[in-house]
């Protein structure tokens, strides 16, 4: 608690970064996203989000190695914190409670 | 023969994205322009390539905004106010108002003007160091520019305190407010 709630897209960023492990930089977080949910990811937006997470300290990041693959520039690497994982648990349990929820409707409409 | 992302799209991303993630972006590009131009040819590879760019406009010109703090708002606005209207009055000095030389009024509310303006917005950009702020720059003196002209026209018209004022306001807002480097959160 205290690290408010996440959005879906924060959601989904937080659960591509872990699923990613080491290899969390921009390009590899997107794929795990695509690969995941089929939806294509923006550089832009999910740099947004990574920066806004950071900012939240729920992220960290540090500068890894440049390849000439990336034109000589550097990877910035992110790493799940803490609050990070407390604040997916959180919302993990938030969605759980409303499946939940539903699913009871269902059955008993 | 190797494939290049499109030249424009080198540029824009610098232009709004926040300095620190710059690299890292135009990282990600290259790479997945690379290996999209390896697996689909490089016509697809472009095509992604424009589309994460101009896909990624906004929400990196977001993120730039969100870097603001009041303080450099401040100097920004300060810088640009001061570059536009300290130096055309110290040129209003030295040459004389309302004086006939050449094509004085012109070049004082046309060219100048816009002279001026780029330079209070290219201030806002220095000390911001948001070079989102370049475009803006640029957008306010070339609205400016016509106004300048008329104003040469009819100099004795309202247009030049209309006009000045409104150029004022705008260089103040657009190199000022994008003169920020640390966040006004919204969140």
């Amino acid at each position: 608690m205290g690290h408010g709630r996440l959005t879906r897209f924060e959601f989904e960023v937080i659960a591509a970064i872990l699923c990613a492990g080491e290899d969390a930089y921009g390009v590899r977080i997107a794929d795990e996203i695509t690969s995941r949910t089929g939806r294509e990811v923006s550089i832009g937006s999910l740099y947004r989000t990574l920066k806004r997470l950071e900012d939240r300290g729920l992220l960290s990041c540090y500068m890894g190695e440049a390849t000439a693959e990336r034109g000589g520039r550097a990877k910035t690497y992110y790493r799940v914190e803490g609050p990070g994982r407390e604040a997916l648990r959180e919302t993990t349990r938030q969605i759980r409670s409303l499946l939940d929820g539903l699913a009871l409707e269902t059955r008993s409409g | 023969m190797s494939a290049t992302p499109p030249p424009w799209g080198r540029w824009i991303v610098p232009v709004s994205a926040p300095p620190r993630e710059r690299g890292a972006i135009l990282g990600d590009l290259e790479e997945g322009f690379r290996r999209r131009a390896r697996d689909d040819g490089p016509a697809s590879a472009r095509f992604w390539y424009a589309g994460q760019v101009l896909r990624s406009l906004l929400p990196l010109l977001q993120a730039s905004f969100e870097e603001l703090s009041v303080r450099r708002v401040f100097a920004g606005v300060l810088a640009g106010l001061v570059l536009t209207s300290v130096a055309p009055a110290v040129v209003d000095r030295l040459v004389g108002p309302g004086s006939a030389a050449g094509l004085g009024l012109f070049a004082w509310y046309g060219i100048l003007a816009t002279a001026t303006s780029v330079a209070g917005g290219y201030a806002g950009v220095r000390i911001a160091r948001i070079r989102a702020a370049a475009p803006m720059a640029f957008l306010v003196s070339f609205l400016y520019a016509p106004l300048g002209y008329r104003i040469a026209a009819d100099p004795g018209s309202m247009l030049p305190e209309v006009g000045w004022l409104a150029w004022m306001l705008c260089g103040a807002i657009g190199g000022g407010v994008l003169a920020g480097r640390r966040t006004l959160r919204t969140v």
